[in-house]
């Protein structure tokens, strides 16, 4: 991959009346690089990529394609691709038409327009559905057939708004697939709006976390995930336990904390600075918990004693509440071998890694 | 035992009693007697002969098929285009606007025809082919609004977003989406004033002089005087014409969906 | 400036294309309505007065023709209510290809102008009519009924012309109900009497009260069928309203009448509405 930037955004900002949409927007994409928008509805994303898109103005800052600044320059001359939730095909069209649609308005000749569209059908495996209306299509299909149209006119940049919501949970791993084929085959320069964070981590090179109209963190999927800058980020992406905690000492590395629930936990800081005696919210995924037999402690103050309240069960592992002093935490199991006898109201012990233990400050008591 | 299908016969009855007024005309039309009487006596092509020989008919003829064309065109030009503003804009009093544009169909047409005459006469425009043209395009500017209002209400605004990213301008989007997506809505609502302007007497009533009258009226005048079978040859005329129209306006809309049921979706 | 702008600059383009549309509303039918308001209000010299009312409130010849006019379109709902329903019941329990035969030809002759139809009325209905023809040819009668150029004339052609109307309401009220409630009333053992006066009937009632009250309002002003099948002999408001604006040329008395007719015919609607729509009824079917 070459180090060309390909799309900046720079202190982009967008307000609609009293209300700050996106504030301060900074942002640099690679030639080729898949970025994702993360967050919750409201959060931002979308104004961002319909700045991008040239639907919406920014009030501030401003958006670079290729160089070029963008500000002002409107959706039809920004030569990009984009693919909507709703598929947004034109039922009146072929599919074949829809597809060849961007090339007519760019006066293609006949014939490259014909090859071009069968190419990008081809590319998209749907060769065999070029006469058939939308309506005719599958949803799948016809998210697809979107996104050969948009790529048909070799766009500078890619905009996917959430374009796999409309799907069942099946066919959605299906398209997502899809979607990082021809992201490779192509290398065309990404943006994917999403708000579920599976989506993002799966396709991306990048992920941009926003909440608020801010940027909570910008990393590969890796450094998401195992270094959240914000409670945010490390709430927004897969599942934790929260212990309400105080800070007893930090030493170096080394928090030593004191849950609410009445038990001790150490944790490995990672950057932070936390003052003794301050309030702190303390985290732990359910996979980096382990079930020990009641009454050990083989990692001193990284482990609890408890007692089981519900098992559920979800196919390929377990789920099991652990209630510790005033509060309940959910440790993932395998559901085979040594827990399998587990009953609700038998004790057990958790242990956990102080690494595995993310420590954000919490509010002042 | 069976039972009776008295639904069933009842809409038979109903059905017959709406279609037989027009039924009837058509055999009288060819009648030979000099009056209007039915079972017609003989045949004869006497009464559509004698269409020809009386120039009013025949000019009441064009001078509505001119009212109705130009009319029709203009309510569907203006309405069209206020219904895209409506739905497209969001603009503060669009409610207001749209139900505005809706009124003229909650006051009764005789009092519309009244209240054209009189202000019409005092901006000297009553008896003029432009008074009535305003006011046949005012009765008919309310079915196309809501004809196309209701065709854009399932329209996708995103499909133009698509079209503009693609490289489309709004002349293009306007060209090659919204108005292919719209179509059927502004044929139907064209077809629909054509009929309704074509149709109309209560309005025309007010508006018209002696020398130039529209066909309706022409047929409503001359019926209030003479019966003879000279007015079932001309309705029979006007029938056939309508019939076409009908025809047109089921292909490209459905009647059903025109006047708000549908009988596709309900099982 | 920013928020201002967007805010307002919609308005400025819809305002623009909206302008066609209201320069025809406002030039033949806002500022005409108006205007005959004010001249309802005006004696000879042109000044206020309620006189134009209050001479037609207080002739007892007006009052009886604006009572007439209200007894027909009375007569009128209740026949398109009662052949109505049935037709509704049957679109509704009809197959989709039926109903949409039946569905077009009820519209259908309703597209063609109700001049026509009065005349065919009139082929059916005369004295030497279809209907007289053939009783007296079978010997049931030797005179001719007097079936046109009175009351009944008049009703059974505003029938012809507004049935379509209270079949739509009825249709679309009937379409909306659950079939599935059939069901659980036959399981609880109701007979077809009994669904149709417990599930039936009082969920059409939208449907009932939408198609009255458009029949009664078309029927109240109706015209063409009035001076068509009822001649002199049955004068209804619609047709004293006519006379005065082109062969009496009283303006002022006529727009008085005008606004007379738009008034009690909006009045007695909402006395309708108002008893059907009982608390329950609110309840039910609100926002429905």
């Amino acid at each position: 991959m070459s180090q060309t930037i390909d799309v900046e955004l720079r202190q982009v900002r967008k307000t609609f009346g009293s209300n700050i949409v996106v504030d301060e927007f900074d942002l640099q994409i690679q030639e080729g690089e898949c970025i994702s928008f993360l967050g919750p509805s409201g959060c931002g994303k979308t104004t961002t990529l319909n700045m991008i898109a040239g639907f919406l103005e920014p009030d501030g800052g401003e958006i670079r394609i290729k160089g070029k600044r963008m500000n002002g320059v409107p959706s039809n001359k920004r030569e990009l691709g984009m693919v909507f939730q709703t598929y947004s095909l034109f039922p009146h069209m072929t599919v074949a038409e829809n597809v060849a649609y961007g090339l007519k308005l760019r006066k293609v000749p006949k014939a490259e327009v014909k090859q071009r569209v069968a190419k990008a059908l081809e590319l998209v495996k749907l060769p065999q559905v070029a006469d058939r209306y939308p309506k005719q299509l599958s949803g799948g299909q016809r998210q697809r057939i979107a996104i050969a149209r948009a790529l048909v006119i070799e766009p500078s940049l890619l905009l996917l708004d959430e374009p796999l919501s409309n799907l069942d949970a099946k066919l959605r791993e299906e398209l997502r697939e899809e979607i990082k084929r021809l992201h490779m085959e192509t290398g065309v320069t990404t943006i994917f709006v999403t708000h579920d964070q599976e989506e993002a981590l799966y396709l991306s090179d990048r992920i941009v976390v926003l909440s608020n109209g801010k940027v909570e963190q910008i990393g590969t999927p890796l450094e998401i995930y195992n270094r959240p800058a914000t409670e945010f980020v490390h709430t927004f992406i897969g599942k934790s336990n929260k212990l309400p905690a105080v800070v007893e000492v930090q030493d170096g590395e080394t928090l030593q904390l004191r849950a609410d629930a009445g038990f001790k936990l150490q944790a490995t800081a990672k950057g932070q600075k936390l003052t003794a005696g301050s309030a702190a919210h303390a985290y732990i995924r359910p996979e980096k918990l382990r079930l020990a037999v009641p009454g050990t402690n083989p990692l001193g103050a990284n482990s609890a004693q408890g007692r089981v309240r519900q098992l559920s069960f979800l196919g390929a592992f377990a789920e099991c509440d652990v209630e510790i002093g005033s509060a309940t935490v959910t440790v993932r199991i395998q559901t085979i071998g040594e827990h399998a006898g587990l009953k609700p109201g038998d004790p057990v012990a958790l242990i956990w890694h102080p690494e595995d233990v993310f420590v954000f400050p919490g509010e002042e008591r | 035992m069976r039972r009776i299908p008295w639904l069933g016969i009842i809409t038979f009855i109903v059905l017959l009693f709406v279609i037989s007024p027009l039924i009837v005309i058509i055999p009288t039309s060819f009648t030979d007697s000099n009056f209007l009487t039915f079972p017609p006596e003989g045949v004869s092509m006497r009464w559509y002969e004698k269409i020809l020989d009386r120039p009013q008919f025949v000019d009441a003829f064009k001078y509505s098929l001119k009212l109705a064309v130009i009319s029709a065109a203009a309510a569907t030009v203006v309405g069209t285009i206020a219904a895209l503003a409506i739905s497209k804009f969001k603009f503060p009093g669009r409610k207001f606007i749209s139900a505005l544009l809706l009124s003229p169909l909650t006051v009764p047409a005789i009092i519309i025809g009244i209240a054209a005459l009189i202000f019409f006469t005092r901006i000297s425009i009553a008896g003029t082919f432009a008074g009535l043209l305003l006011a046949h395009i005012l009765i008919s500017i309310p079915y196309v609004v809501r004809l196309v209002l209701t065709g854009l209400s399932t329209y996708d605004y995103t499909l133009e977003r698509a079209a503009y990213m693609l490289g489309a301008n709004s002349m293009r989007v306007f060209w090659d989406i919204t108005l292919p997506l719209v179509r059927p809505a502004v044929l139907s609502g064209f077809i629909f004033s054509f009929l309704t302007s074509f149709d109309n007497v209560t309005v025309s009533l007010f508006l018209v002089t002696p020398t130039s009258t529209t066909l309706p009226l022409a047929i409503f005048s001359y019926m209030k005087e003479i019966l003879d079978p000279l007015v079932a040859s001309i309705s029979s005329v006007v029938i056939l014409l309508s019939v076409v129209f009908i025809f047109l306006l089921e292909k490209v809309y459905g009647l059903d969906r025109l006047f708000g049921v549908n009988t596709q979706s309900h099982s | 400036m920013g928020a201002h702008n967007s805010r307002w600059r919609p308005l400025r383009n819809a305002l623009l294309l909206l302008a066609p549309v209201l320069l025809v509303l406002l030039v033949a039918f806002v500022i005409p309505m108006v205007y005959i308001f004010a001249l309802s209000l005006q004696n000879e010299e042109q000044q206020f007065s309620l006189g134009n009312y209050a001479l037609f409130l207080h002739d007892s010849y007006y009052v009886g023709i604006l009572w007439r006019t209200i007894k027909l379109s009375f007569y009128t709902v209740l026949a398109c209510l009662v052949f109505g329903y049935p037709v509704a019941m049957f679109m509704a329990k009809a197959s989709g290809r039926m109903r949409g035969v039946v569905t077009f030809l009820i519209i259908a002759p309703h597209l063609i102008s109700v001049v026509i139809r009065n005349f065919g009325w009139v082929v059916i209905l005369g004295n030497k009519g279809w209907i007289n023809t053939t009783l007296m040819n079978l010997g049931i009668i030797d005179k001719p009924l007097k079936l046109l150029y009175n009351e009944l004339g008049v009703v059974i052609g505003l029938t012809d012309a507004y049935i379509v109307y209270m079949v739509l309401a009825l249709v679309t009220s009937l379409y909306a109900v659950d079939t599935s409630l059939y069901k659980a009333a036959g399981i609880l053992g109701a007979s077809s009497v009994r669904k149709f006066v417990s599930i039936t009937l009082p969920l059409s009632l939208p449907g009932i009260l939408a198609g009255s009250t458009l029949v009664f309002s078309l029927s109240m002003s109706a015209y063409v069928t009035p001076a068509l099948m009822g001649g002199s002999a049955v004068k209804v408001l619609p047709v004293l309203t006519y006379e005065n604006v082109m062969i009496t040329l009283n303006w002022p008395l006529s727009a008085a009448l005008s606004f007379l007719l738009l008034g009690s015919t909006y009045a007695l609607v909402t006395i309708f509405t108002k008893l059907v729509e009982t608390r329950r009824y609110k309840e039910v079917f609100s926002g429905a």
